[in-house]
């Protein structure tokens, strides 16, 4: 019988690729989007707008000292929504 | 919260981060910021049950850094801290998930139907491996058309080190170096969130 343990190996791998993905720089980032600024942009947009649940406008996020309404935590609300 | 410790005499005060400076560091977030940081959820959200998408997880680990139930040390990067958030909110929610079925189990044998209350300890880690597995089958297939990566991938695995690594498959160190370059962009570019799997 096998003993090998997958989530082992998944804890470690996601622990070095987590490390990777840290450590990597705005250069990296932006040949990882074939130089494109715009593709950059548009991530970040995308993720910007996820974070602050779309009531916040990233283009507006000016002022550093200004209130932040971020989204509400989803995992600690009710069962987990499984796609299966 | 401070934290005091004595070494060699000499007081080390160690303070966290506040929330606020939390979330002052997300909104200073730039572009590049963002990507790495979906990049790290959609790394994460790897090792959660299948389900969750990757602002799930992100989600959950900024509230919790922004309502104070995970610290940020002084003197991490916030990435690094909010990646680090993130893995913890993988194990906690298979911890969950093994209570539920712990619970469900013990209800099962006290309607004293078949007794299988004993093995509810074993029939949660099953699904865990199964899905680890199948999250590695992802990674895999995210780097299968570059075989240096899925030697690295492997040694990774296997909790080698980058010499370790070079030494077992016989890469040289540039030749590790560049291929983790390519890694690193193909994170970045596709990441690895389950509507991709």
């Amino acid at each position: 019988m096998s003993s090998w343990r997958p989530q082992i190996d998944l804890a470690r791998l996601l622990d070095a690729l987590a490390n990777e993905i840290v450590t990597t720089t705005e250069q990296e980032v932006r040949a990882a989007h074939g130089w494109d600024e715009r593709a950059v942009q548009t991530a970040a947009k995308e993720i910007g707008r996820m974070i602050f649940g779309g009531r916040i406008n990233l283009d507006d996020l000016g002022d550093p000292n200004e209130t932040i309404v971020l989204v509400e935590p989803t995992m600690s609300r009710g069962p987990a929504h499984k796609q299966h | 919260m401070e934290e005091c410790t004595e070494r060699s005499g000499r007081l080390i005060v160690a303070v966290d981060n506040s929330a606020d400076d939390v979330a002052l560091a997300i909104h200073s977030l730039s572009d590049a910021d963002l990507v790495r940081l979906k990049a790290l959820a959609q790394l994460w959200v790897r090792g959660l049950p299948r389900g969750f998408s990757w602002s799930d997880v992100l989600h959950e680990a900024i509230a919790r850094a922004l309502d104070g139930s995970r610290k940020w040390p002084r003197g991490i990067p916030i990435l690094a801290f909010l990646s680090g958030v993130m893995r913890s909110i993988c194990e906690d929610q298979w911890r969950r998930e093994r209570l539920e079925h712990e619970v469900l189990a013990r209800e099962v044998d006290s309607a004293d139907l078949c007794g299988i209350g004993d093995t509810a300890g074993s029939t949660t880690d099953p699904e865990r491996a199964v899905g680890a597995a199948q999250s590695l089958a992802a990674i895999n297939r995210l780097f299968a058309a570059d075989p240096d990566a899925l030697k690295i991938i492997a040694g990774l695995s296997d909790g080698l080190t980058a010499a370790e690594i070079c030494r077992v498959y016989g890469m040289s160190e540039r030749e590790y170096d560049t291929t983790r370059k390519r890694m690193r962009r193909a994170l970045l570019r596709c990441g690895l969130d389950w509507s991709a799997s």
